[in-house]
């Protein structure tokens, strides 16, 4: 042993002296083999540290460690969305009970949450529809003074569309249609139409609620993903979760919890959300409206929607924010339309004042959503044998995932109690059955198929406005209105219990653990219970539920290593050429080495080591480098800068970790690498014959 | 006295381009045991040919070639090899040390590559060899810090450490002034005969030809005179 260690010490020396002997050469290629063991290093622990906590980001917020669906299940379940954004069917759990009480017979099972995820349109009405529905409570309240300043207000609001419809009456491919309404519209405007409407409210509110609210603009409909779950033990089981405005929904009763992301980015009114994005923008990435044409434009863009403030207030206080805004930006003169406009017109430097003014004055005036919290949102899907379902929820506030607020992923879907979700989704519960049968009784069917039920429930009239622009003479009105009474009341006041909401359907259910690294093991431990039991479940892993998301990071991780690859392709190619040099200067020496009586396999070794060593250099300064870099950034942290990378880090920062494996991994990436680039040269080296040493000249 | 080198009418040709020009022509040859044989001749006569041949790093055309018992022509490489390493020892014209090894590694080297020696062992063996070559303060040296004739005696240390039968020696003096020469054969010379070692080489310096006890002349690849101081002259 004592001759191996001399005999190794010297091949070392011989190595590292060579190394030094030619520094230049072996600086860059040192270098190169240095920066991509940085990059083998920083690489795979940023990634594996992104995917801890991007796991940690797709567990707590809707996953779960394992999510069980249908055994049956035609597509695969992806619960933040496929590449395809088709509606995917898995299947239905039918039982939910059935499949959660065994499961949670397994110790290390915490908890198994029901779910379902669905698409819908939610429309909240349309500003006219509001102005009327306040218009009607003031009726019925018996309050006089509201009535006329509500009349007042929509009245104003009737000029408006009137000068609209006249502008677009000479664009217009169908300027009949838009005679015809405005028409309509005239007819509301004329006078004393309100004077009948005061002495006579009913017919003319109808009037107004089935003519003139049709054609009022901002009618959109929103596509809302929503996941129907058993509210309470979702916000036990995901930890993240917390409630932002408004209340969580009482046990038992029927709610909607909007996702506070979506609140802002799509319910909250156009102006203040272009001011909030402005803002965000100017203050993230540090641009200005001056320098940046896309934010120009957006300021632009906001100027122009002024209509969606200045519809929204009454008389007085459009008159009194007119003078509020004259003096703000010390005008003589103009109407409110004219101020606001100009109040739009923004720059760098009065940005933060009338942001400030904004906030301050004009949006206490203003519904600043378009749903507040308390509002009935309509939902209107498809359900699953193909006709339009309609139901009203309470809106009881909104949510979100602690940590993840800026994430879109995590921020695009919104809660709904399960009972509401079986609905839309077009499970009829015994309960709904029974109402219908009384119905069908009272109103004197006795015979009915349940198609025709189905009609009779779920058809395109539910909603109350559509109720009034129903003029089906087949159809008694009567009857519907009963229906749908009784449906917005089964929506409302009854309650249901824990039990119908266990024995019922879900789609799909979350299985959280109490230990997250017996992932693999209960996942194969759910199989065997469905062998041994059949369920009728699968089980998949947090990483494959999550659909596309989940496959982003194996992406990621690809594209990392196709780079990391290319690198050292290079470096090969450069250390390889180098030592064919290397070994071409150097034949004399290895003629040398042969004729005093060193066997081929010695150079070989000898060439083998003295890349092995360079490797062994830049290796280790690489990787400590490398490992600085990534302690250091998780001390400091790394941004995310999009609310893609918010979901991914689990956060708005990133505090990476390196371990012992990716310093291992890297150091045997360089060994490898520095082998491989080495043989081809020590190859010719060891067909050097020894004959050459004798060959004269120096 | 034995024999360490028969060489039975040996032919060598080099191609060059499409001729074969014959180095050497069916040379007979035997060197016994503690000559002091140089391989006289012009430039182009087959010396080194001859030395090469004799310092298994070459193989005949034709003809045998025998280094202390072993027939070259019926060796593989790795054989030839451990024959040099362990029998032979090279002394170059142009020194051939290792450039990145030190004096006392340079010559440790062999011992290294025979891996048969304790490190104590090797490193009296070193530095009584160093000291023979009257070198011992400048162990720590490099090559490049060494004199010509201080690098050719480190290659004398070097090709002796491993006490070897043979000593060939191409040229050893050619890179050399002629005092620094003149100190080389003188310290091969004492070497010879204190150890008995068998020294061939080759020169064509006729100041130092005339210091070998037996000459050897070639001419166009043929042995054109053998002189020996121990026996009668052959013409």
């Amino acid at each position: 042993m004592n001759f191996t260690t001399s005999f190794l010490r010297m091949l070392g020396d011989l190595a590292f002296r060579n190394l030094f002997s030619h520094w230049r050469k072996n600086l860059i290629v040192g270098s190169i083999m240095c920066f991509g063991t940085i990059l083998v290093v920083m690489g795979t622990a940023l990634l594996d540290s992104i995917e801890t906590s991007m796991s940690r980001s797709i567990i707590s917020s809707f996953g779960g460690h394992l999510q069980v669906y249908a055994k049956d299940a035609r597509d695969d379940l992806a619960l933040f969305g496929e590449a395809m954004m088709g509606a995917s069917d898995i299947g239905e759990l039918p039982r939910f009970d059935k499949i959660r009480n065994r499961l949670e017979k397994e110790p290390e099972i915490k908890a198994v949450v029901p779910m379902g995820m669905s698409r819908a349109a939610m429309s909240t009405g349309n500003e006219m529809d509001r102005l009327l529905d306040a218009l009607r409570q003031h009726v019925k309240t018996n309050r006089p003074q509201k009535v006329k300043k509500q009349a007042s207000k929509i009245r104003s609001v009737l000029e408006l569309l009137e000068n609209e419809l006249e502008r677009k009456k000479l664009l217009s491919a169908v300027p009949e249609k838009i005679a015809n309404q405005l028409s309509l519209v005239r007819q509301a405007q004329a006078e004393g139409f309100w004077e009948k409407l005061i002495a006579n409210p009913e017919p003319h509110i109808t009037f107004l609620e089935s003519k003139i609210a049709p054609i009022s603009p901002d009618d959109r409909l929103i596509y809302l993903k929503y996941l129907g779950t058993d509210l309470n033990r979702f916000a036990k089981s995901f930890d993240r979760f917390e409630i932002v405005r408004g209340d969580m929904v009482p046990s038992g009763e029927r709610g909607f919890l909007i996702n506070q992301k979506v609140y802002d980015k799509w319910l909250k009114n156009k102006i203040a959300r272009e001011f909030d994005e402005i803002k965000n923008e100017m203050e993230e990435e540090e641009v200005t409206i001056a320098e940046d044409a896309k934010l120009a434009a957006r300021v632009r863009r906001m100027r122009r929607l002024y209509r969606v403030v200045t519809y929204q207030l009454d008389p007085d206080d459009s008159d009194a924010l007119r003078l509020k805004l004259l003096n703000f930006l010390a005008e003589e003169q103009g109407d409110i339309n004219q101020l606001f406009q100009s109040f739009l017109t923004i720059n760098d430097k009065n940005f933060s004042a009338r942001y400030e003014f904004f906030y301050k004055e004009v949006a206490p005036l203003i519904k600043l959503y378009r749903i507040a919290i308390g509002e009935y949102l309509t939902t209107r899907t498809y359900t699953k044998s193909g006709y339009v379902k309609s139901v009203r929820t309470k809106v009881y506030g909104t949510f979100r995932f602690k940590g993840l607020e800026a994430s879109d992923i995590a921020g695009q879907t919104s809660l709904v109690d399960l009972m509401t979700f079986r609905e839309l989704y077009g499970a009829i519960s015994d309960e709904t059955r029974d109402e219908v049968k009384a119905i069908q009784k009272e109103i004197g069917i006795e015979d009915v198929s349940r198609s025709s039920a189905e009609d009779a429930l779920f058809g395109a009239s539910t909603g109350l406005e559509e109720i009034v622009e129903a003029d089906d003479p087949e159809v008694s009105s009567d009857i519907e209105i009963k229906l749908s009474a009784t449906l917005r009341q089964s929506n409302d006041s009854i309650k249901f219990t824990q039990d119908d909401i266990d024995q019922g359907l879900a789609l799909n259910a979350a299985v959280l653990l109490e230990d997250p690294s017996s992932l693999e093991r209960m996942l194969k431990r759910v199989s065997e219970i469905e062998k041994e039991e059949n369920l009728g479940v699968q089980a998949v892993s947090w990483r494959k539920a999550s659909g596309i998301v989940g496959q982003f990071i194996v992406l990621v991780r690809v594209v990392l290593y196709v780079i990391i690859s290319i690198i050292f392709l290079v470096a090969l190619v450069i250390i390889n050429n180098s030592m064919i040099m290397a070994t071409m200067e150097r034949v004399k020496e290895i003629g040398t080495i042969r004729a005093i009586g060193a066997q081929r396999k010695f150079v070989l070794l000898m060439f083998l080591m003295e890349t092995m060593a360079l490797g062994l250099v830049a290796g280790t300064l690489g990787a400590g480098i490398g490992a600085g870099f990534v302690k250091v950034l998780g001390n400091v942290g790394l941004p995310a800068t999009s609310e893609q990378m918010v979901f991914l880090f689990s956060g708005p920062r990133l505090f990476p970790t390196v371990e012992l494996h990716h310093l291992f991994f890297a150091s045997i990436v360089i060994l490898l690498v520095s082998i491989i680039s080495t043989l081809y040269p020590a190859l010719i080296a060891t067909k050097v014959e020894p004959v050459v040493a004798m060959q004269a000249g120096e | 006295m034995t024999c360490v080198v028969s060489i039975e009418s040996v032919s060598k040709d080099y191609p060059l381009g499409k001729l074969v020009v014959p180095a050497l022509k069916s040379v007979d040859l035997t060197i016994e045991a503690g000559e002091f044989t140089t391989i006289a001749g012009p430039s182009g006569s087959g010396k080194t040919t001859l030395l090469n041949l004799i310092g298994c790093v070459d193989v005949p055309t034709s003809g045998s070639v025998t280094v202390v018992g072993q027939k070259t022509e019926k060796l593989n490489d790795t054989e030839l090899t451990k024959l040099r390493l362990h029998e032979l020892g090279f002394i170059f014209q142009s020194f051939n040390l290792i450039p990145v090894l030190t004096m006392f590694q340079n010559v440790e080297f062999p011992l290294l590559l025979q891996g048969s020696l304790s490190t104590k062992e090797r490193r009296s063996r070193v530095e009584g060899i160093v000291e023979r070559v009257g070198l011992t303060e400048y162990m720590k040296h490099r090559p490049n810090e060494l004199s010509g004739g201080q690098r050719q005696r480190v290659a004398i240390a070097r090709a002796l450490v491993t006490k070897p039968s043979i000593v060939l020696a191409d040229e050893p003096t050619a890179n050399l002034d002629s005092g620094t020469g003149q100190q080389i054969i003188e310290l091969m010379k004492e070497i010879n005969q204190r150890e008995q070692t068998t020294f061939i080489f080759s020169t064509h310096d006729h100041r130092v030809i005339e210091q070998a006890r037996r000459q050897v002349y070639l001419e166009d690849g043929e042995v054109s005179g053998d002189r020996n101081q121990n026996k009668p002259e052959v013409q």
